[in-house]
This record gives C-alpha cells, structure tokens and sequence, in this order.
C-alpha cells in the first residue's frame, strides 16, 4: 500500500524519532509497502527532495512558515502539500508525533481524504491540556488510530482525548541488536554518558550538576555530553561555573553507526530528562548492557525497571541523580547485574520484526472497508 | 449582538489569509493560530469587508441549501466567538464602494455545514520545543516528476 508518512523532522535531522523512522521505513518498505516522506526544512541546507534507499523525502519550508507568524508564507506551502498528496494519492497518513507541521496536513486533508495514524512520540504539553483547541486535540480526534510509545504517552492521550480509548494502541519503538557485543564495565575512570539533542527537555544541565559531588568521589571521572543543539552554550558555560569543565567533554554529534561503541565505553549512562517520549537512547544503552540512572518520567519507567534494569529517580532532583550515580560507582557488581539485566529485558521487547508487524497490522486494518466507512464519518465532524 | 452589527478584523492584533476555502488567523499577541474553512472562510472573508451580520447571513442563504434561522443562529454564535477571541471588532462604517467583492452569479448552491472556528493554542509551544532556525527563506518547488 501506498503510505506518506508526515514527520516534522527527518534525517539527517537527529532526535530518536528521527533515527527510529531512517530505520523503519526502509523496513516497510521492504515489505512491499510504499512510502513517502513529507517533512519541514529547518536550518540544514537540504534539498526539497531527496531519497532515502527508494524512499522520496520531500522537504517543504512548514516550520519557518510558521513560526514567521506571517500568513503570506503560507498558501505555497498549502498548495505544494496538496498537489502532492494528490499526486501520490496514499492509502494512509502516518503522522509520526503530533508537531506545529500537523497543521499543514490537518488543512489540507480534504485535498486527498484517507485513513490517518497518528503515532504519539512525547508528553501532553501543558497548552495541550486545556480543552479543545489544538493541533493535538484536532489530530487525535481526526485520527482512525492513534499509537504512543510508551504506556505513559497512551495513558496521557487517552485523558485528554477519551473518545479515542477504543481505537488506540501501545506500538514500541525497536532498536535493532548491535553489531558490537557489549564489553564489560571499567570504573577505574568511570565514564558518565549523557546522549542527546542538546535541549533543556534532556536536562543535561541536571546531569553536570549531579556530576559534581562524583567527582568529589571519584576525581579521575568523566562526563561525556554527545550530542548538538541550542543548549551547547548554556552546558559549557554551566560547566565552567560549577569548576568542573576539565572533567567534561562535549564530543558533539555522534553518528548512529557510533553510538554503541560510545556506549561501550560508558560506565553509567545517564537520562535525567524533565520530559520524554520513549528514548531509543535507553534501549540502546540496555543493548549494550550499560546500567541507567533516569529520571521517572515519560516512558522511561517502562524501559528501566528500577533496582533491576537501572535506576530511577525524581525528576528535576540534582540530588537524587548525584547519589544514585555514587551508588552505582561503589556497587559495581549491581552496577554491573543492572546491566546485564537491561540488555535481556531490551531484546525481548524491543524487537524489530515485533514492532514493524504491529504498525503493518494497523496499516492494513486501516485500510480495509469498514475503517474507511468509520473514516468518512468522523471526517464530517 | 444586534443583525445590524458591523463587523471587522482587529487590524492591529491579527494578520489573516483565505487560501483555497480555509482561512488561516494568526493573533499576532500570542502566536495563536485559528482557521475556518467553507462557510466559515466565507464568513471570516465577509467580515473583512466589513459587512452586518445581517449582509453576511443573506450572502451565505444565497450560497449554501440552509435554513435562515440555522444560518443566522450559527453567524451569531460564531461572531460572538471571534469578538471573545479578540480577533474582530464591531465597528459603525462599511466597506467603500471599491472594496465591495466582484463575485461571480452562483449556479447551484453548496451544501452548508455550520462554521466552526478551529484553534491551535499549541502552535507556539510546540515551535518552542524545537525551535527552527531563523533565517531560512522559502525554497523553490522542484516537482520529482521532472527529476
């Protein structure tokens, strides 16, 4: 079947999302299935199109647009999104996160009506939870089925939009096995890896300041910041005030085909995010058998298992992080179990050809006649 | 709200397009985003021209197969939700002669469906999540027919 899949942002754009969909789109479509791309330029210099394998991604300028807050660059955008849409004339929508660009297909539905997934990939915003009135509330309520990541994610949609209980499902990512096997943990320098975009949402600023009474334990440890973004500036300057930058390193972007030996050379892996999704960062660390301390948040809970997979602790505490890392570095046989235990749990659940039959199953129901009847008829409302 | 009640958009706090059917209303105090398609856009392009709720009903009546009370009820209560929004204002002097839209005389009328005002409240957040780059002007559509 014919899928365009809408996603605010694409690779070479990196967040989980992003790498999860240059992974899983190939798949589908290596199952006969195709698809097309629809997603925002933003501040790389990318052509309009491209082609992942056979796979058309086609770049419009949707978030400038609207974040100019000018209504005049708007209507090219409007046409170029319909004409492609009846071009391609797809069986199904997959909105892949509910972001400002929804807007954009939202308009334009009526160009070329068809069955449309939503898949949640992040928390409710608190703007998004006050009643009807947004373009999650519009989507969800437009949508023939609506996916989230994590339990978390389902349980806060469903609250804000009751109706779609019935048609709404949990779809984990997956994260293939890594090439790489995993090698044991070193604490004689113990490495702390935080990975990430570099965005207030990961809380590496939480992190560096936890890192400081480490170091007052362990003066030969490091703290290792992959990733880039908007923060980059804050973290260094942060690092400097807290008197601890010789003991950080920005290593900045980190390719997908690095991050396991990355993680290879992590003692702790560290998520102290103020807000999440489900982060394939996690899953890729319990792959490689590195323990996690994490803030409970988001769909974190349901990756680490607190006291068996990883630590969790409260989210926004400097001070809870700080002493479950300092737990770790002194219990280096539970440090070293915690791991062991995270790489089991993450091959049973995060299977690739799991996930990749639970969002086919969907397409194809999505697609029969009886959905389409249903689809028409939430269509008038 | 009275039927000879003028209507226009706060000129100051809003900027607005009609694209294809659906108007797109940006109040410019807070980056909310709002839209209104068919009749809706037929409305909100109405109140551009500064038309009484009464003018705008008889032009919908003679575009859309409806009722007058239906029609009437509906403009009202939409017209009382855009004044709530901020986003139109009463005012007592109409469109010129010039500013008067040429429209071409309707064959069959549509079929109506009550307008409605859809709103975006998270639009600024979620460019805030993630925010573009600023900078980047509009690029030229290549159709990957021609590639």
């Amino acid at each position: 079947m014919r899928v365009l899949y809408w996603s605010d942002l694409f690779w070479p754009y990196v967040g989980g999302a992003e790498i999860f969909a240059k992974k899983m789109l190939p798949a589908l479509r290596g199952r006969g299935h195709e698809v097309i791309v629809v997603t925002s330029h933003d501040h790389l210099d990318l052509p309009d199109c491209s082609l992942l394998g056979d796979i058309p991604i086609y770049r419009f300028p949707l978030r400038p647009a609207l974040a100019s807050g000018d209504p005049e660059k708007l209507p090219e955008n409007f046409r170029r999104v319909k004409q492609l849409k009846r071009d391609f004339s797809p069986d199904l929508v997959h909105l892949s996160g509910v972001g400002p660009t929804a807007f954009f297909h939202l308009v334009t539905e009526t160009s070329h009506p068809a069955p449309l997934l939503v898949s949640m990939r992040t928390e409710v915003l608190a703007s998004q939870k006050n009643g009807r009135g947004s373009i999650l509330d519009r989507s969800l309520r437009r949508a023939d089925w609506v996916t989230a990541v994590s339990s978390d994610a389902l349980e806060q949609t469903r609250h804000l939009v009751p109706e779609i209980v019935s048609r709404s499902s949990v779809v984990y990512n997956f994260v293939d096995a890594p090439v790489q096997a995993p090698t044991p943990l070193s604490f004689e320098q113990p490495r702390v890896v935080c990975l990430g975009r570099l965005i207030t949402a990961k809380g590496f600023d939480l992190a560096m300041k936890a890192f400081v009474s480490v170091r007052a334990e362990h003066p030969g440890a490091q703290l290792v910041i992959a990733g880039d973004g908007p923060e980059k500036g804050n973290l260094q300057q942060l690092a400097h005030h807290l008197g601890v930058e010789q003991s950080v390193q920005f290593v900045g972007f980190v390719r997908p085909d690095d991050v396991p030996g990355l993680l290879n050379s992590a003692t702790i892996v560290m998520l102290p995010s103020r807000r999440e999704g489900l982060p394939m960062v996690a899953i890729e660390a319990a792959m490689m058998a590195r323990p996690i301390v994490a803030a409970r948040t988001g769909g974190l809970p349901e990756i680490i298992i607190d006291g068996q997979t990883g630590l969790l602790v409260e989210q926004e505490n400097v001070q809870a992080l700080g002493e479950a890392l300092g737990s770790l570095l002194r219990r280096t046989d539970q440090a070293t179990e915690l791991g062991r235990n995270a790489r089991v749990r993450a091959q049973a659940m995060f299977g690739r050809e799991r996930c990749l039959d639970e969002y086919e199953g969907l397409y194809r129901q999505l697609t029969e006649n009886s959905i389409k009847a249903d689809h028409v008829a939430r269509r008038a409302t | 709200m009275e039927r000879n009640q003028r209507l226009s958009p706060i000129e100051t706090q809003v900027a607005a397009k009609v694209i294809d059917g659906e108007a797109i209303i940006i109040r410019l105090s807070d980056g909310f985003y709002f839209s209104m398609s068919h009749v809706g856009a037929v409305v909100w392009s109405l109140i551009e021209q500064k038309k009484t709720v009464d003018e705008i009903v008889s032009e919908v009546l003679e575009r859309y197969q409806a009722g007058e009370a239906q029609v009437l009820g509906d403009v009202m209560d939409l017209a009382k939700e855009l004044l709530r929004e901020e986003l139109v204002q009463t005012v007592t002097s109409g469109p010129k002669p010039s500013d008067a839209e040429e429209r071409p005389p309707v064959e069959a009328k549509e079929a109506y469906e009550q307008p409605r005002l859809q709103q975006y409240q998270d639009m600024a957040d979620l460019l805030a999540l993630d925010p573009p780059s600023p900078g980047l002007t509009n690029v030229a559509w290549n159709d990957p027919g021609e590639k």
